[in-house]
Order: structure tokens, then C-alpha cells, then sequence
């Protein structure tokens, strides 16, 4: 889809903006975009309601620092993983719209699912394209303004329930649920709430296309993925022109006219408004809208199928389509092993960590007993699904004492913060700043077990 | 002439820099507790969730910020006086 010309594009930025009604269509791709907007925001809307083993499956809890997704528990040092995570979702993105074009945009992007969520309302309040527009045509009257006050009021109770659920994900859904019911929500979670509402309201019920041509960065550098090979939607213009009406049966010879019967069926339906005829387009979101109103079209006609179809610029000119070319190997190759070294990693990651930090207040203490003692603070987090009971060796100088109770009972998923106090006899200090080395172990497990480094000071001259 | 300046400086510092305030507060916070630095500044009875919307906003305002200049100094002084003409 090449950018026609950026001046157009610019200057249409600031262009009133025309109301677009776009038109239903029934076919295969309307139906697998169903199917993808059911998945999607099933997903969605469900997921915060399931419970596993007393906690939701998926919830990014802030308070506590931690993220849990399924069986797993991420916690702040994980947060690599999340960036991987947007790396791997990049290159896939990348890879689908070098094979199929703009995949995304017409059945995953949250802006086309919730804009068909909002379309498929208006339908129904509203009804049919032809009847939209002309109640727009209309004086405004008591009729009028109930249809239009039905619609907004669904909207807004549907974004507002969207937006619920997005602050679910961060807060505990039941929780926050007895909340609303009690008006008894933080200042932080009614702001998210009438946020999300309100972008989904806007997004969907009012900017829609608008989105995708002027907010969308997608949408803006998606062209330079595309090759000659990529499939994308088009219009055969040879088979199809010249273009105009007849009747079914008439002979194309004689009236020396192409397959298409210029209905404009596949400019109505299209809900960024344009003309799939006039060639690739920077607006087109690959929605195959078109596609499945053509092939409609022809059928009545008994035409064969496919003037508007998913096609590559190299089967267009004649020539072969190669699907597997270097680009896509690439992509392939480094989202595979991006994938499997995320997941191999998570799989195998420490679950425990232990941290310790050294009290500032004072470098070392002498006691009364001629003893020299360091003071630190240490941290175990048990990342683990279970509890455990661990013990702590201090090495690194000869007869160190810990002041530490075995064992440290440390419960799943929490962190222990509890001060630790090494002593040792001045004799076997050698330097004024020794290296120790501290092992956790659990007693439960032999796998589970982390070590750190601190530093034990004594006096200058021992 | 002017009206169209407003509208691109208006979307075009906000929404670039709610993505950059999006990003740099999962990085900044999964690294800092955002309670420690509140109650270093003398705030201690922020909840989470408001202390993550504070950082998040003052991201956005940061960045904001500095896409709004950006346009600014990106529009050339030679440009105007064509327009003028
Ligand atoms: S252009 Fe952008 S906003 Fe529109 S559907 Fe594609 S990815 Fe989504
Ligand atoms: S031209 Fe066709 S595929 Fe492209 S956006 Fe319009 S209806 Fe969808």
C-alpha cells in the first residue's frame, strides 16, 4: 500500500471529516472476523472473573508488585521478560504483515473489534445503512432524538462496563466490583475506569477510521514491510473494467464491458470509505469487507469470484509468488528463538532471591567480648508457587557467626525482610574489607537455592 | 493557518507522549517502588495505584513537554514568510 502522495495525506488531516456509514456484509471474512472479535473480547471480558487456586488467573497487581499470568508469577526483575515479550509481538507483526498485510488491522487490533462492537449497536438501534442516513437527513425530532439517546446510552453503559474490566485486570474484579456497588472506590481507580470508558467511547463510537489514519504509528510504517510477495487486497481492474450497469445474462462482448457492474457495494461497505477500485491504498485496513460483498455480487451474476481478492503484486503482473523469502525467514528465526529463550528462561529462572544490604549507619561495631560485627539487612523472596523453610550458610571467613534462626519460614509468593548480624574474631580478619558469600538453601528442595555477595569491614589495622 | 498549528501541536505533543509515559513507567517502576520515593519526598499515606498515576502523569507532562517543543522548533522560520505571501 503505498503512500499516495504525503502532501494529500497532511493536508487531509485537517479536513472535515465526512460521516462514514458502513455497510453490514455477510461472507467468509466477515465471518472469521467474528470469530477473532468473539475470541478477542471473550478474552477479554472473562478473563478477570477466573479464579486459580484463590487468586485471579490474570492480574497485573500494582500494591504488591507482582504480575500474575496463568501458573506464573512475575515480580519487578522480570520486567526483561515484558520488554522480550513487546520485542517477540513486534517481529510477529512485522512477519504477518510481510506474508498477509495488514492481518492486524482487520481482525485483532483493538480498535477494528471494539469499532465492530459499536457498529453492530448502531445496527441495531438505528438500523440498516440506507435507514442511518436518512435519520441523520432528519429534523431533529422527539423520534429522533430517542434513537440517538438509546444508542449513546448502550454505548456508554458498554464502555463504561469495558472500562470496569480494564481496571480489573490492575485491582481484584470482585473487590473492586463490591466497590462500585458500595461507592467505594480510590480516586486512582474511578479516574482508569472513566478513562478507558471514555477512549473506548471516543475510539470506537465517534474517531473510528480516524484512528487508523491519523493516530495509528502502525498504520503509518506499515507500507515498508510490504514486498511484491505479501498478499493484499485488490481489485482486478483487468478483468473488471470497464466497469458499468447491465442485466444479468447480458453478453460482456457485445456490450464491451469488464465483470465489474459498478454497484458500489464495496465502496459502502468499507469502513475507512474507500474505493478498493482506484488501487492499493495507505488507508485500506485489509478488512476484505470488500471482498466478501463482491464475491456476493458475482454470484448473483454468475460471475466467477474473486474481482475483489487477496492477491500478491507479483500474481497480479504474472509472476511467481514466492512465500518463503529471506525477510520472512529472518523474522521466523528470531521470533523462534526469541520465543523459546523466553520461555526456556522463565521456566528455569531461580525461584528464590536473595538480597542483602549492609546498614549504613556504621561500618562495623567492636563488641564487648573483643568481637567485630557488621550489620545488614537481608531479603528473601520465595518466587515460588509453595512455601519454604530455608537455611542460610555465611562463608568467606573463618568462624563467622550469624545471628540468623533456622530455619527462615518464608511464605509463597512473599518477601522476608529481617536484619542479619555477622560477627567474627578481629584474628581472622586479614584485610580491612572482607568478601563473604551467603548460600540460601531450602530444606524442602535441593534445586531451590540462590547465593550473594556482601562485604564484612573491620578495623583498619586488626 | 493557526488553528491548524493548534490542532497538530495539541495531538501531537499528547498522544506520541501517552505511549512514552506508558512505556517509561513500566520500565522506571519495575525498578523503583514508587512509595519509596513518595515517602522520601514526605508523602506517606499514598495509596499504589495513585502513586503509579502520579508518576505516570508526570511522565506524560515530561514528555509532552518535549514533543511540544519539538514541533515548535521543527517549524521553519522561512516557511511562515512563504505563507504570508
Ligand atoms: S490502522 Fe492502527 S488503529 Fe487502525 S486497525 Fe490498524 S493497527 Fe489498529
Ligand atoms: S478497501 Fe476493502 S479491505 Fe480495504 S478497508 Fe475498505 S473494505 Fe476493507
Amino acid at each position: 500500500m503505498s503512500v499516495k502522495n504525503n502532501d494529500s495525506i497532511e493536508s487531509s488531516l485537517f479536513e472535515k471529516r465526512k460521516k462514514l456509514y458502513p455497510r453490514e456484509v455477510h461472507g467468509l471474512f466477515a465471518n472469521l472476523r467474528l470469530l477473532s472479535v468473539s475470541i478477542l473480547l471473550g478474552a477479554y471480558y472473562l478473563l478477570p472473573w477466573i479464579n486459580l487456586s484463590g487468586r485471579q488467573i490474570v492480574l497485573f497487581d500494582l500494591p504488591e508488585r507482582k504480575f500474575y499470568i496463568f501458573n506464573w508469577i512475575f515480580w519487578p526483575q522480570d520486567f526483561i521478560y515484558l520488554a522480550l515479550l513487546l520485542i517477540c509481538a513486534a517481529f510477529a507483526l512485522f512477519l504477518f504483515t510481510a506474508l498477509a498485510g495488514r492481518l492486524w488491522c482487520g481482525y485483532a487490533c483493538p480498535q477494528t473489534v471494539w469499532t465492530e462492537v459499536f457498529l453492530w449497536i448502531e445496527r441495531k438501534v438505528e438500523g440498516t445503512r440506507s435507514q442511518q442516513m436518512k435519520l441523520d437527513k432528519q429534523e431533529s425530532s422527539f423520534t429522533k432524538f430517542r434513537i440517538k439517546a438509546t444508542k449513546h446510552t448502550i454505548w456508554i453503559i458498554f464502555s463504561l462496563y469495558t472500562g470496569f474490566t480494564f481496571v480489573g485486570f490492575f485491582t481484584p474484579i470482585r473487590e473492586l466490583a463490591q466497590g462500585i456497588m458500595s461507592f467505594d472506590l480510590g480516586p486512582s481507580e474511578v479516574f482508569w475506569l472513566l478513562f478507558y470508558s471514555l477512549a473506548t467511547y471516543g475510539n470506537a463510537g465517534w474517531l473510528r477510521e480516524q484512528v487508523c489514519m491519523y493516530m495509528c504509528p502502525y498504520a503509518r510504517f506499515q507500507s515498508a514491510m510490504l514486498d511484491k510477495d505479501s498478499l493484499v487486497i485488490s481489485y482486478d481492474a483487468l478483468r473488471g473494467e470497464p466497469r458499468g450497469g447491465r442485466k444479468k445474462g447480458d453478453d460482456l462482448e457485445a456490450k464491451q464491458l469488464g465483470s465489474c457492474i459498478d454497484c458500489s457495494l464495496c465502496v459502502q461497505v468499507c469502513p475507512t470509505g474507500i474505493d478498493i477500485r482506484n488501487g492499493l491504498q495507505y488507508e485500506c485496513i485489509g478488512c476484505a469487507a470488500c471482498i466478501d460483498v463482491c464475491d456476493d455480487v458475482m454470484d448473483k451474476m454468475d460471475y466467477p469470484r474473486g474481482l475483489v481478492k487477496y492477491t500478491t503484486e507479483n500474481k497480479m503482473e504474472g509472476r511467481k509468488t514466492t512465500i518463503l523469502r529471506p525477510r520472512i525467514i529472518i523474522y521466523v528465526i528470531l521470533l523462534v528463538s526469541i520465543l523459546s529463550g523466553i520461555f526456556y528462561s522463565i521456566e528455569t529462572r531461580d525461584s528464590v532471591a536473595l538480597n542483602i544490604l549492609r546498614d549504613r549507619n556504621a561500618l562495623y561495631r567492636e563488641n564487648f567480648e573483643g568481637t567485630i560485627s557488621n550489620s545488614y539487612t537481608i531479603k528473601v523472596l520465595n518466587m515460588d508457587l509453595i512455601d519454604h523453610d530455608y537455611t542460610l550458610k555465611v562463608t568467606g571467613i573463618e568462624g563467622l557467626q550469624s545471628s540468623i534462626k533456622e530455619p527462615i519460614k518464608v511464605k509463597a509468593g512473599q518477601v522476608l525482610e529481617m536484619p542479619l548480624l555477622l560477627s567474627a574474631e578481629p584474628e581472622s580478619l586479614h584485610h580491612t574489607s572482607l568478601t563473604i558469600k551467603l548460600t540460601l538453601q531450602a530444606v524442602d528442595d535441593i534445586n531451590v537455592s540462590t547465593e550473594s555477595e556482601g562485604r564484612f569491614i573491620g578495623p583498619i589495622d586488626p | 493557518m493557526l488553528a491548524l498549528d493548534k490542532k497538530l501541536l495539541i495531538i501531537g505533543s499528547l498522544w506520541p507522549s501517552f505511549w512514552m509515559a506508558t512505556a517509561l513507567s513500566g520500565i522506571i517502576f519495575s525498578a523503583i517502588d514508587p512509595l519509596i520515593i513518595a515517602s522520601q519526598m514526605g508523602f506517606n499515606h499514598v495509596s499504589y495505584l495513585s502513586a503509579y498515576s502520579i508518576g505516570f502523569f508526570f511522565f506524560w507532562l515530561v514528555c509532552a513537554w518535549s514533543g511540544f517543543f519539538s514541533i515548535i522548533f521543527s517549524r521553519s522560520v522561512t516557511k511562515k514568510n512563504v505563507s504570508k505571501k
